[in-house]
């Protein structure tokens, strides 16, 4: 019992170091408007909205006050997930199975350059026995890239080619990976997705809707998510918090096998080599042969310029459009915590 | 296409201002323990779990990650939520619609604040927006005797009636081994002598700040019944906003319009016409006194302005017509991101039959509704049986 | 049990660089540089302070920009006994102090500020109020640009 929800308009600002001439709120409803547009409804055509934003990087206790009425939800209901925005999406999905909700608006949302990366992250840290050593995510990913120890022309590798199938970004010239200063040993600057300010919102409905609105229309077949546990009592060196989810997924999409076209989304670089491993891609190199030949993130993934809380529902973005293009099914990913402790998948189908 | 939903579950920590004995992992721990075992049940009976608290009170980023192990998540589907005053409800909510929709099967919700281990005050600024609202605040107080003043002069309540409310749930409270502030001998008298925080509002109007937690475990319908000897099944799961900013909603509290927007929608879908007759009791989130008198209005429980004259005629205490808070509501216990949960928990409690010396008689439908953020409202509906 | 529990002190700081965004920016520096409140109107006439790009009510984008105020009623009041600690400037405000929701004449919201009276008895609701303004060189382009509203007691008959 599962995919009767459907994504009929799809809207994403353009990422940006930083955005000055926007608060969040004007920012979503850039999103929200041209969303809108896309799925030819208004804004009084919507039932509710799920969002997705963090507190501590909005800076801001229940966070999702800030686009209440841009999304809206004046008098309707607005509930905010706090996780990547494939999550949002995997709950607006779940409502609108139910037949209670009939179209939602799900915006996932960040302005990271407002924010101390540092500050933010060493909140999410045990207070009593880890926060003294003052640690960061960058911390973290250093001591699993050296467990890990793919050699950096490898994850160099997976950089450029982020950059190169980025919407957004400009590729990199050969050797700048390498060349950007040391962070948390070994991983140097530019293996990190760099922060930016963004803002992605999708429309979902039933299929009544979908159908009298009569746009392009993509399925959302099903989805999973699971939660590893606490980064200091994880294998770093695994994910197998990756295959919970993405098995969960497969069986509530009732699809045997995961489909080719996987939008990965991966704060670094080292992380889409063991996703991309996790999925059961092969070797290493296989798997960054993949990210350069775009079966793997074909629009480069977080490291293409999404912030962490939109990467998950701009991926199912970048799927959705993909579906458009060519039919077929295709998967989108996100993940939420320190070093990805939760994955979310989404599976979606051409309608 | 949707399947019935029912609360199986409830567990607590018994509420106090201060807990020194346990961390935030322990104290969650405490209230999940107590749930499950209500049932004897493990972690190997709990499918997916929905978290709700209000991280920058506690200055903990990401918790649910961090509590994973305190509650036996490692591997499952773990949703958190942060909606304010809302949350712990609005947990609930999730956990209907998730089973509902056949994603999960058993949810275990849990709401929690260690309120003592944060600032109240920097906590409540960061509830502020940052650009308008932050430059001149005056704490939750401040805000809200302001809004009670609206109530007050167009209702014509008097303090002698709120004071009624806080009496009743002081009293009520000692009949609740989890609640905080158990005063079996407050009166009327007391309450409108004590400290006069933000006029009108006294320290004895206004709600406590609490370390606590509370648990409820939802079931899909064919599960229900194996669970729980007599289920509380959703028949209602409704959330209303407003608009955006504190002074936008001129009258928000004499005209809650998501209250009353929630009524509308939640009251139609489980067939609730006369609240005071088709309720058997209700727990309601009442950050003060005249809120709850302003909400009995907002609810239809009596007629707009009529909230002070509903309380004299007794019909809110425990032996009344609709006894509203019997656990001794938000006035006696307030964990911020537990509370609305604890609502839904305690109506959950009534319509099991399990509610021991607060328990009301004979229920068959009971209210719970959570309040927060910008005067937003979850409501949901409660029965013993399936809808 | 345990017989003397462990406290650990900590301190969580965290610093944000916000965007004001256009319409605050463009609110900000009318309010700083010419004491003028500017609101948003939509289409329906719904007149909104703060200013904001869409209208809650009609589901609809704001249309134009409306001057309101600076005159004002006072709507809900109150007065303060417990002491704040103003988190933007680490200063205590003195106790009592009045506080109220002030809707600028023209406007169909209101804001929160401070109010110029400590007898919540002098105040009700209607009360006509207006802006006292902090110096120039101390207006920094936020709501504390003002330094509270004053009662117009002479002009309520």
């Amino acid at each position: 019992m599962s995919g009767a929800a459907y994504i009929v308009g799809i809207a994403e600002t353009t990422p940006a170091a930083r955005r000055e001439d926007v608060n969040t709120t004007e920012l979503v409803w850039e999103a929200v408007s041209a969303a809108l547009d896309d799925a030819g409804i208004e804004l009084a055509d919507v039932g509710g909205a799920i969002t997705a934003s963090q507190d501590f990087w909005e800076g801001r206790t229940i966070s999702s006050m800030a686009v209440n009425e841009v999304c809206g939800a004046t008098f309707k209901s607005e509930s905010k997930i706090a996780a990547d925005g494939a999550l949002a999406l995997l709950y607006a999905s779940a409502r609108i199975e139910t037949g209670l909700d009939r179209l939602l608006l799900v915006a996932a949302h960040c302005m990271e350059s407002q924010a101390d990366p540092h500050a933010v992250e060493l909140a999410a840290f045990d207070p009593y026995v880890q926060r003294e050593l003052d640690p960061d995510e960058t911390v973290l990913a250093g001591l699993q890239a050296q467990l890990l120890d793919y050699p950096v022309a490898l994850r160099a590798r997976v950089v450029e080619a982020a950059r190169r199938r980025s919407p957004w970004l400009d590729p990199l010239p050969e050797g700048a990976v390498a060349a950007s200063p040391l962070t948390a040993s070994p991983l140097h600057a530019l293996e990190r997705a760099p922060l930016m300010d963004a803002a992605c919102v999708l429309v979902l409905c039933d299929a009544e809707t979908a159908a009298r609105l009569g746009r392009p229309a993509v399925r959302v077949a099903g989805g999973g998510t699971a939660t590893g546990r606490y980064w200091v009592d994880r294998d770093l060196t695994r994910a197998g918090e990756l295959r919970d989810a993405l098995d969960g997924a497969l069986h509530h999409a009732g699809w045997d096998d995961a489909p080719e076209h996987i939008e990965l989304s991966a704060t670094f670089a080292h992380q889409a080599i063991l996703f991309g491993r996790e999925l059961g891609l092969g070797s290493d190199a296989a798997v960054v042969d993949a990210l350069e030949q775009g079966r793997l993130a074909p629009t480069g993934g977080a490291l293409a310029g999404r912030p962490g809380v939109v990467a998950g529902l701009s991926a199912t973005a970048a799927c959705a459009r993909a579906l458009h293009e060519h039919g077929g099914r295709a998967l989108a990913h996100g993940t939420t915590g320190l070093l990805a402790q939760s994955h979310h998948f989404v599976c979606l189908e051409s309608a | 296409m949707r399947g019935a939903v029912a609360a199986v579950a409830v567990g607590q920590t018994d509420h106090v201002s201060r807990r020194l004995d346990v961390g935030i992992p322990e104290m969650v721990r405490e209230a999940v323990d107590r749930c499950l075992e209500t049932r004897d049940l493990t972690f190997a009976d709990v499918d997916a779990l929905v978290l709700g608290n209000m991280e920058m009170f506690e200055g903990v980023n990401l918790v649910e990650h961090w509590l994973v192990d305190a509650l036996g998540a490692a591997g499952k589907p773990v949703w958190k939520l942060n909606n304010g005053g809302t949350v712990g409800a609005s947990t609930a909510i999730a956990a209907y619609y998730l089973i509902a929709s056949g994603f999960h099967r058993r949810v275990l919700c849990v709401g929690f604040e260690k309120q003592s281990e944060g600032s109240a005050q920097s906590s409540i600024t960061t509830v502020g927006d940052p650009i308008w609202e932050r430059a001149v605040m005056a704490g939750a107080i401040g805000n809200f005797a302001a809004m009670t003043s609206v109530y007050v002069n167009e209702s014509g309540v008097t303090a002698e009636q709120a004071a009624r409310v806080a009496v009743k749930a002081r009293r009520n409270a000692c009949l609740n081994p989890h609640a905080q502030l158990k005063m079996p001998d407050l009166t009327v008298e007391d309450v409108l002598a004590s400290d006069m925080l933000a006029y009108p509002v006294r320290k004895l109007d206004f709600c406590p700040s609490s370390d606590g937690a509370c648990a409820v475990l939802f079931a899909a319908e064919d599960l229900a019944a194996s669970l729980a000897p007599k289920p509380a099944w959703i028949h209602a799961a409704v959330t209303a906003h407003d608009q955006q900013y504190m002074g936008d909603s001129p009258k928000r509290l004499a005209e809650m319009r998501s209250l009353i927007e929630a009524r509308r929608k939640g009251y139609a879908f489980a067939g609730i016409e006369d609240p005071v007759r088709d309720f058997d009791v209700a727990e309601i989130y009442e950050p003060a006194t005249y809120a709850e008198l302003a909400m009995y209005e907002c609810l239809g429980f009596c007629e707009q302005g009529g909230g002070g004259r509903f309380i004299d005629a007794g019909v809110p205490e425990l032996d009344g017509a609709l006894p509203v808070n019997p656990s001794g509501g938000v006035l006696s216990a307030n964990p911020v991101g537990a509370t609305a949960l604890i609502r839904v928990g305690e109506a959950a409690m009534q319509v099991m039959n399990e509610a021991g010396e607060h328990q009301i008689p004979n229920v068959r439908t009971a209210l719970a509704t959570g309040y927060g953020g910008n005067a937003w409202t979850d409501l949901l509906i409660l029965r013993t049986e399936k809808p | 049990m345990i017989d003397e529990p462990l406290r650990l002190k900590q301190q969580v700081t965290l610093e944000y660089r916000f965007a004001a965004g256009e319409y605050a920016s463009r609110f900000f520096r009318t309010l700083k540089e010419e004491q003028r409140f500017l609101a948003r109107r939509c289409p329906n006439g719904h007149v909104l302070l703060p200013p904001r790009p869409v209208c809650g009510l009609c589901n609809v984008a704001t249309a134009d920009w409306v001057e309101v105020g600076p005159r004002a009623t006072l709507g809900g009041y109150t007065v303060v006994y417990v002491p704040f600690t103003d988190p933007m400037t680490g200063e205590g405000r003195p106790v009592p102090y009045g506080f109220g929701l002030i809707r600028f004449d023209g406007c169909d919201t209101s804001v929160y500020h401070l109010v110029d009276e400590t007898d919540p008895h002098r105040l009700r609701i209607g009360l006509p109020v207006e802006p006292v303004w902090r110096d120039a060189s101390e207006r920094k382009g936020t709501f504390a640009d003002i330094r509270h509203f004053r009662p117009l007691y002479e002009e309520d008959a």
